[in-house]
């Protein structure tokens, strides 16, 4: 079943969402944007589309591999494996900026796996977007918790 | 050129030809993320400086080709496979922000 990207940010996001209406309706709407650092949802979602062109996105050809709990948010480190990859890119909802990196494989790229190291502000999902062979793309998150935040937070 | 950047890369050496290798890869930099304060200058942060980009290409042809953000950690650490066809060269290239281009390259020996 094709997943929609809209549908899949929002199932992603619904976390994050959820925090910050109860946030806003408690406080006044100054004091709730005041935390700053943080990736409004419309932000990660035009990121996405920025990378897909729009186009939708399913679930379940790639993965990704993380800790659940990151103990310092300045050095957490990711795999994502997508065979059969032309293009990957990572993404982070609750960031200064959702984009992390993009990866471009060549043919000599063997199983498009890919390990590094990101900095994560705070709590938040890592959402990677791998555009196929075929030109469809494929996306797969997880949940990271954040014990001391990395980003000069 | 900013200082101390020292790339480093570790590989086998010899492959069967059309085996898979796993290549890390690692260079220190700080990657000064232009979201840090900057305690001297209330109000503004310390301006970004980062490695953009990192590329490894084989004999002449691109394998990977890696758009940095400033969220990716210091001393960026990349792993990543490489099918390996044929004896060769493969060449590793980091940009900075400041214009400098850092380079390091490995043989491997198809036996």
């Amino acid at each position: 079943m094709d997943i929609t990207r809209r549908s899949a940010v929002m199932i992603g996001a619904v976390g994050l969402t959820v925090t910050t209406l109860g946030a806003l309706s408690a406080t006044s709407l100054s004091t709730g944007v005041a935390q700053g650092l943080s990736t409004p949802s419309a932000t990660i979602e035009a990121a996405i589309d920025a990378f897909t062109g729009g186009a939708a996105v399913a679930g379940g050809a790639i993965g990704i591999t993380a800790p659940q709990i990151a103990e310092d948010g300045n050095i957490v480190p990711l795999s994502v494996e997508a065979p059969g990859a032309k293009r990957l890119a990572i993404f982070g909802d609750n960031n200064p900026v959702p984009k992390m990196a993009t990866f471009q494989f060549g043919r000599l790229s063997a199983d498009r796996q890919v390990a590094t190291r990101i900095r994560l502000a705070r709590t938040q999902h890592v959402i990677v977007v791998a555009e196929m062979a075929d030109g469809s793309f494929q996306r797969a998150e997880a949940k990271i918790d954040v014990v001391v935040g990395g980003c000069g937070a | 050129m900013a200082q101390g950047v020292k790339p480093r890369v570790k590989m086998p050496k010899s492959a069967a030809a059309g085996d898979v290798i796993t290549i890390k890869t690692i260079i220190s930099h700080r990657m000064e993320s232009g979201f840090r304060p900057d305690p001297d200058n209330e109000g503004s942060t310390i301006p970004r400086s980062i490695i953009h980009r990192f590329t490894a290409d084989f004999n002449g042809e691109n394998v990977i080709d890696v758009a940095l953000e400033p969220t990716i950690s210091l001393n960026p650490y990349f792993q990543f496979d490489a099918v390996v066809p044929e004896s060769g060269r493969f060449t590793f290239t980091w940009y900075d922000d400041d214009g400098s281009v850092y380079t390091a390259a490995k043989t491997i020996d198809v036996v």
